[in-house]
């Protein structure tokens, strides 16, 4: 088996919409014909049972070692979870080569397919052995790595289901969407319109309080200490039971809640000036978290999707 | 968790853990629990380890947070929030200033407003994870992604900007800027990738060939571009596929006797026009147009393979695909008495060719088929007459705008033509061109780029040779593969049975060859020059013509 290019179809092509690898492939001896190769076929189904070759003899052409390649390309996709949306294999001009084309949802992982399902091709002709679980682990793991994570796969997908077009501009989570002056971005579910300064103010969990006290909406109130007898001090001005918590951890690193004899309270401010220099003392409000999605600040458009949540 | 009295801390997670749901990280809906150094020190102010065992119903706490990122759950609430309490969560973003956000509350109950049972919001974030709200542990998912889309794109608006995608044998770069210069009439700052560059609005941000994906690519993502114009050549699409998914108008120019074949498993013309029938096959399904053109046979058959709808153009206004087209009520243009006329059942439009520099008034019948696609572009893009008419009357091309593109010079009375021809249809095209420019003795200088086959560089000599008197052949660096002399051989193949040329030179070095043509150059002589390092040569025939005193005037009808 002879790889005498390899390509990847970023858009649609000649083969399909769909994004893919184009190979092309010329046999080297018995290789255009599989059946020529001594216990190849048995030796196929032993290292990958799932591969499907089934489709290929439906066209009533011979199976050749491209038929396999596409098919491992694609099944081994597949298998760890990439879906793939199409494959063909079509004889070029030139006797016994062929293209291959099979599509990917994540280049990378498409081009880790196809490698590894060079190997298995290679491997199964010498009859050396094929560690599917390993390859399958490996392509499951590149996958997991690079595709959108959940909040971003959503609304790539919501825009996809309106036909906006999508552009991947990192691995990471930078997304255009549109073209041109129409354009927008997000970054996981921060807009390109959300505002640096309010994304800095809410860093700030004291200082949103302050804010929030202001505007009349209901908070536990609190404020910064500088040790634990302050942190007592403060426990008494806003009331039993108290919080204690780094002004600005994530995840409840470094939290106590529902305090509310001194010891408790100076023990608890110890934890947190671990995690933080600046530590805070509010009012403990019992009961449930609970967390609204808020899309677009102004509240007649605010969307028509209801988004609260209980956290238990 | 809740203890059973028999197993430990450790061995109760355990089964949780194996629910599919829960997966690592953010991928799945779950994440499973870990019992990390928080959960551990949590357990120890609780008095237990990872290996108490909990008693019969014991309430054990592994953490105070409840994040879903470290294991927790969340159930959809959305349908029972006290309208209080909602106005209270739209206001706190409101307060913060936060488009996107997840607002936190704690209280007993979101039945009840916030004062009525003492909760309160207690911080705010910004990206905020939606994997809760889409799928949720318990209870309804909700269609967040989307509701985000339709903030940052309203319903009725369109997240596109036209894209007009041109390809075809010969006439893409020309038709390209003539339909650029329809869309800048019409107020759309314009981006247009094609073999001299990438421009914006007229301004040059790239150089070079950017017929490609990439360039395309580059002009969607760039902010300023209210329309695209994509010259789509045959290169960028094998190697990559197209740069965007839909186009609103492809435009296929012609396929004729084909180029490139040979190369990259492309071998006949009919698989040539394969690959670039795939720019027909991406057009915008019900709204999106094709502009085919009707006398190419391999190009008037990619119609039915048109998602949207097809506008024919052809010279002959009698040719049988045009009037069957007609017949169908469909949009067809074409050149008559001196007018290109775009028509359908309800409407007539007319431009004179007199009024058209790029055609010489109607002479130069490859430049009045590129007219007749660019005014077809605008057709199908709604564009009003008078800008379509606008920006054709007003193209010119010259050495700026269309370097390489049958540009006219005057040098010494006599008539020089520069161009890129390359292929045999392309040189048929100038030959037909020059039939019409009256001259005296005609001559030539030509190479060929040795990518291409034996045969398609034998043809372009053996056009050539009925119809100059003198040509010069020349030799340069780029042969393409080729060994020395090899390409001139073949150029001098064609000449064999030449019926008009008299006199063959052979020169190496393309500077040298020009510079031979234009020393033996006489009033009312005519000097084609197929011209291969474009900018390098249209400098030197420039410089040669300020030599002599003479303006480099333009021909402007």
């Amino acid at each position: 088996m002879k790889i005498l290019r390899i390509r990847t179809l970023r858009g649609p092509n000649l083969w399909s919409q769909h994004t893919s690898i184009e190979a092309i492939i010329r046999c080297v001896g018995s290789e255009n014909n599989i059946e020529n190769i001594q216990g190849f076929k048995a030796r196929l189904h032993n290292c990958f049972p799932e591969i499907s070759l089934l489709q290929l003899s439906d066209q009533h052409e011979t199976i050749t070692i491209a038929h396999v390649l596409e098919s491992a390309t694609r099944d081994l996709q597949l298998q760890a979870g990439c879906p793939v949306n199409f494959s063909r294999t079509a004889q070029t001009s030139e006797v016994d080569t062929f293209h291959v084309i099979v599509g990917y949802s994540e280049e990378k992982a498409g081009q880790l397919a196809f490698e590894l399902a060079q190997t298995l091709c290679i491997s199964t002709i010498n009859d050396t052995g094929f560690d599917l679980a390993n390859a399958l682990h490996r392509l499951r793991k590149l996958y997991e790595a690079i595709r959108l994570g959940p909040s971003t796969g959503a609304i790539v997908q919501a825009a996809v289901a309106r036909g906006i077009p999508f552009r991947r501009l990192t691995e990471g989570s930078l997304v255009q969407f549109g073209w041109g002056s129409k354009q927008r971005r997000i970054q996981a579910s921060e807009s390109d319109r959300t505002s640096a300064v309010a994304e800095s103010i809410v860093q700030d969990k004291e200082l949103t309080k302050t804010l929030l006290h202001a505007a009349g909406i209901p908070v536990p109130l609190g404020r910064n200490v500088s040790n634990a007898e302050d942190a007592w001090a403060a426990a008494h001005e806003v009331g039993m039971p108290v919080v204690i918590k780094p002004r600005d951890s994530n995840q409840g690193k470094g939290v106590t809640v529902n305090r509310i004899n001194e010891n408790d309270v100076k023990a608890a401010y110890m934890i947190a000036a671990e995690i933080s220099d600046n530590v805070i003392v509010e009012r403990y409000i019992p009961g449930y978290d609970y967390r609204r999605q808020q899309i677009n600040r102004s509240s007649t458009t605010r969307s028509a999707a209801g988004d609260w949540r209980r956290h238990s | 968790m809740i203890g059973d009295g028999i197993r430990n801390i450790q061995e109760l997670v355990e089964p949780i853990n194996r629910d599919p749901m829960r997966g690592e990280g953010h991928i799945a809906s779950l994440t499973k629990i870990q019992l990390d150094e928080i959960s551990l020190a949590h357990l120890a102010t609780q008095g237990l380890t990872a290996k108490s065992v909990p008693l019969k119903g014991m309430r054990v706490v592994l953490r105070n947070n409840a994040n879903l990122s470290t294991g927790g759950t969340a159930t959809d609430v959305t349908d029972d929030v006290h309208p209080d309490l909602a106005a209270h969560a739209i206001a706190a973003a409101q307060v913060v200033g936060l488009d996107i956000c997840g607002v936190d509350v704690i209280c007993n109950t979101v039945m009840k407003s916030l004062e009525d049972q003492g909760g309160g919001i207690i911080e705010i974030n910004a990206s905020p994870g939606l994997r809760m709200h889409i799928q949720p542990s318990f209870g309804k998912g909700r269609a967040v992604g989307k509701a985000i889309i339709d903030y940052m794109f309203a319903l009725e608006e369109d997240a596109r900007v036209p894209v007009i995608a041109v390809t075809g044998n010969n006439g893409k770069t020309t038709t390209t800027q003539l339909i650029a210069s329809i869309l800048e009439q019409n107020n759309k700052r314009t981006g247009v990738a094609c073999t001299n560059g990438v421009f914006i609005a007229g301004q040059c941000i790239d150089t070079g060939d950017c017929s490609g994906p990439k360039s395309a690519r580059n002009i969607l993502s760039h902010p300023d571009v209210d329309a695209a114009v994509l010259e789509t050549a045959r290169g960028g699409l094998l190697r990559e596929g197209l740069g965007f998914d839909h186009c609103d108008v492809a435009v296929v120019t012609n396929i004729g006797m084909g180029d490139h074949l040979g190369m990259a498993y492309v071998n006949t013309v009919e698989e040539l026009s394969l690959v670039k029938r795939v720019v027909v096959q991406n057009v915008k399904s019900e709204t999106g147009f094709a502009v085919l053109n009707a006398a190419d046979p391999l190009v008037a058959s990619m119609a039915e393979y048109c998602p949207g709808s097809v506008i024919f153009f052809a010279h002959d206004s009698h040719h049988p695909v045009l009037t069957m087209h007609r017949a169908q009520h469909k949009r067809v243009v074409y050149a008559e008495n001196g007018y290109i006329v775009a028509v359908n059942d309800c409407s007539e439009y007319r431009i004179p060719l007199s009024e058209i520099p790029l055609t010489k008034n109607g002479t130069i019948r490859f430049q009045i088929e590129n007219v007749m696609a660019a005014v077809g572009a605008g057709w199908a893009l709604g564009i009003g007459w008078s800008d379509i008419c606008a920006g054709v009357t007003n193209f010119v091309n010259n050495t700026q705008t269309t370097p390489g593109r049958f540009n006219l010079f005057n040098y010494r009375n006599a008539t020089l033509i520069a161009d890129y021809g390359h292929n045999p249809d392309a040189i048929q095209a100038l030959v037909s061109a020059i039939e019409n420019i009256p001259s005296r003795k005609r001559s030539v200088v030509i190479s060929a780029a040795g990518d291409r086959r034996d045969e398609d560089i034998r043809q372009q000599t053996r056009i050539l040779g009925d119809a100059f008197d003198e040509v010069v052949l020349y030799q340069d660096k780029c042969q393409r593969g080729r060994a020395d002399g090899e390409v001139l051989s073949l150029l001098r193949e064609g000449l064999e049975n030449a019926k008009r040329t008299q006199k063959i030179r052979e020169i190496i070095g393309e500077a040298i060859a020009i510079d031979t043509a234009l020393s033996n150059l006489q009033d009312g002589d005519l000097c084609l020059i197929l011209v291969d390092q474009v900018e390098q040569l249209l400098g030197q025939i420039n410089n040669r013509i300020a030599s002599v005193k003479h303006s480099p005037k333009l021909y402007t009808v």
